[in-house]
């Protein structure tokens, strides 16, 4: 219990350590003040518009993209600045985004998982193996072009379509839990409990269904952080690619106009949820596995 | 060699054919079938589509190659050093290797955009950007396989027989490990193209003047909103192509590699 927590106390420190570092950092670069960048102003005085806004540079200077965060004060250096509130909205979006596109995921993950494992050793196994491959050799931006495509055809408007980008965001995640899946169905189905089962009557399906599937789902927690990497990877592309005001859009265009104060916000809540996920897929997998408690211990 | 490496070499192969073929034939004698750049006027569609194939290549195969090399240089390291460092340079690689690729080549191209202005990046820079973040995942793997080639029988002896702890790296381990190295640097090549061709999309990667397929697909993807597949296709179908050839090779002798160290 002691080593849960002190794992537990050394991830949450990670979070504000994570969230220092990266302002110290970006509050250190010699930006260059020239007239085509955002953060040169009236009097081309950049640093000193940035030390307005995100404080000084300082340890203690640190809070203050987060005053601001939290306050729904400006953020950014710009002409037309991007709110603390601005800020919150968008990540709302993006989560609301994101848990959209993870149940459209599963789903699509349960259905590859099965069927790959299904068709293991049949002649059909190559076949369904293309898929996979076809998403992993795909780049994400191809996909939600080939979705654009579609929808126009079909007459669907897809600029700022949430669905269609969680769609987008879903398939290589997927892809990769349904691959997961079934390589977990796969070693569930030669153990002596399936054959048994089988023996006894037992339906292939229903063995796959009813056996080896609730057996095999623990296998997915070793997927969660990739899928939180793919998903959030996911974001910045799909909400570019169809215009949805997320904060993954909102981050890939701070970084484009160099604006320092979104950066280090969102670079920090980035790193969060990367650490949340993976505290979290810890948690769980000590909660549903005996043996890993016991390895805990 | 299996049918998937096989089957990869094959589709490398005819790329690199159709590459060279296109350098060949560039002269004028054969128009290029799918026309001139809609944005580009004085380049045609082959040469871009062919041109940012050369390019991708060389990122993914010159990113790969130097992070598997970092890889190598920080696992024999740690284990050279003794057992806390090796937990050490495990502990690190793990962390670099949560953190998303494309992520950490943003934040560099807000950094690159903050210190030196413009738009786009330079070839040598991407390479430099794209070796630095990809040596995590390879580290991770190189000593897995070191330390499951330890538990052998033969290195046990060797170590019985006082076979100096640096020259058993070298002249027992390593040799063994060769195909499982050329492997993941094969299987990285793609997962670099894939990145640079997603930053660039979104407008990190290099300039549209010498673009990579990613960046030319970047820029010229609503021409295919409008009814123009003749810009985009081939652009599209090499990175496609190219990427599964990497795939496959480098799964196919990975299988291959655990096959034989079974």
């Amino acid at each position: 219990m002691t080593r849960l927590a002190l794992r537990v106390l050394r991830d949450l420190m990670l979070v504000p350590l994570t969230a220092v570092l990266v302002y110290l950092a970006v509050m250190r670069l010699p930006y260059r003040a020239d007239s085509d960048r955002k953060i040169a102003t009236a009097d081309n005085d950049a640093r000193a518009r940035l030390t307005a806004v995100l404080g000084d540079g300082s340890l203690g200077g640190a809070v203050e993209p987060w005053r601001r965060f939290f306050g729904g004060e400006p953020l950014g250096v710009r002409a037309d600045p991007y709110t603390g509130a601005d800020l919150r909205q968008a990540l709302g979006r993006s989560l609301g985004l994101g848990a959209r596109a993870l149940l459209l995921a599963l789903g699509w993950a349960l259905a590859l998982g099965v069927l790959r494992a299904a068709t293991a050793r049949r002649k059909v196994a190559a076949l369904v193996d293309v898929a996979p491959a076809l998403v992993f050799g795909t780049p994400l931006f191809l996909l939600a072009l080939l979705a654009a495509v579609t929808a126009v055809e079909w007459g669907v408007p897809f600029q700022g379509s949430a669905w269609l980008a969680a769609l987008v965001m879903a398939v290589a995640p997927g892809a990769f839990v349904g691959v997961v899946l079934s390589d977990a169905l796969r070693a569930e189905l030669v153990r002596p409990y399936v054959r048994t089962a089988l023996a006894k009557g037992c339906s292939p399906a229903r063995a796959l269904l009813r056996h080896a599937l609730p057996n095999a789902l623990p296998a997915l927690l070793d997927a969660l952080a990739p899928v939180a990497t793919s998903l959030l990877v996911g974001s910045f592309v799909a909400e570019s690619f169809f215009g949805v005001q997320g904060f993954g859009r909102l981050y890939v265009r701070a970084a484009q106009d160099v604006d320092p104060g979104v950066v280090v916000v969102a670079t920090s809540l980035f790193a969060a949820v990367l650490i949340a996920v993976s505290l979290a897929a810890e948690l769980l997998r000590l909660a549903v596995d005996s043996r890993a408690r016991k390895a805990a211990r | 060699m299996n049918v998937r490496a096989l089957a990869g070499l094959g589709l490398l192969g005819a790329l690199a054919a159709l590459a060279l073929a296109h350098a060949a034939l560039s002269g004028g004698a054969v128009a290029c079938p799918f026309g001139v750049d809609p944005q580009l006027p004085f380049e045609t569609v082959c040469a871009q589509a062919v041109g940012g194939l050369w390019r991708s290549a060389a990122l993914g195969l010159t990113a790969g190659a130097g992070g598997c090399v970092l890889a190598v240089a920080f696992a024999l390291l740690g284990r050279r050093l003794g057992k806390g460092a090796d937990l050490a340079v495990e502990k690190l690689a793990e962390l670099f290797f949560a953190i998303p690729d494309v992520l950490v080549l943003i934040s560099l191209g807000f950094v690159a955009r903050a210190v030196k202005g413009g738009e786009s990046v330079s070839l040598p820079w991407m390479m430099v950007a794209l070796t630095a973040i990809g040596w995590a995942a390879p580290t991770r793997m190189v000593q897995n396989r070191l330390r499951s080639l330890e538990r052998l029988d033969f290195i046990a002896a060797a170590r019985a027989l006082g076979v100096p702890e640096g020259r058993l790296l070298l002249r027992h381990l390593m040799p063994m490990a060769w195909d499982f190295l050329l492997a993941i640097f094969l299987m990285r090549v793609p997962a670099i193209i894939l990145t640079e061709s997603t930053v660039s999309y979104l407008g990190f990667g290099l300039p549209v003047s010498e673009p990579s397929l990613g960046k030319y697909l970047g820029s010229h993807w609503g021409l295919l909103l409008q009814g123009n597949w003749e810009a985009v296709v081939p652009a599209w179908a090499l990175l496609v192509a190219m990427v599964l050839g990497f795939q496959q090779v480098g799964r196919g002798l990975l299988e291959r590699s655990e096959g034989g160290r079974r």
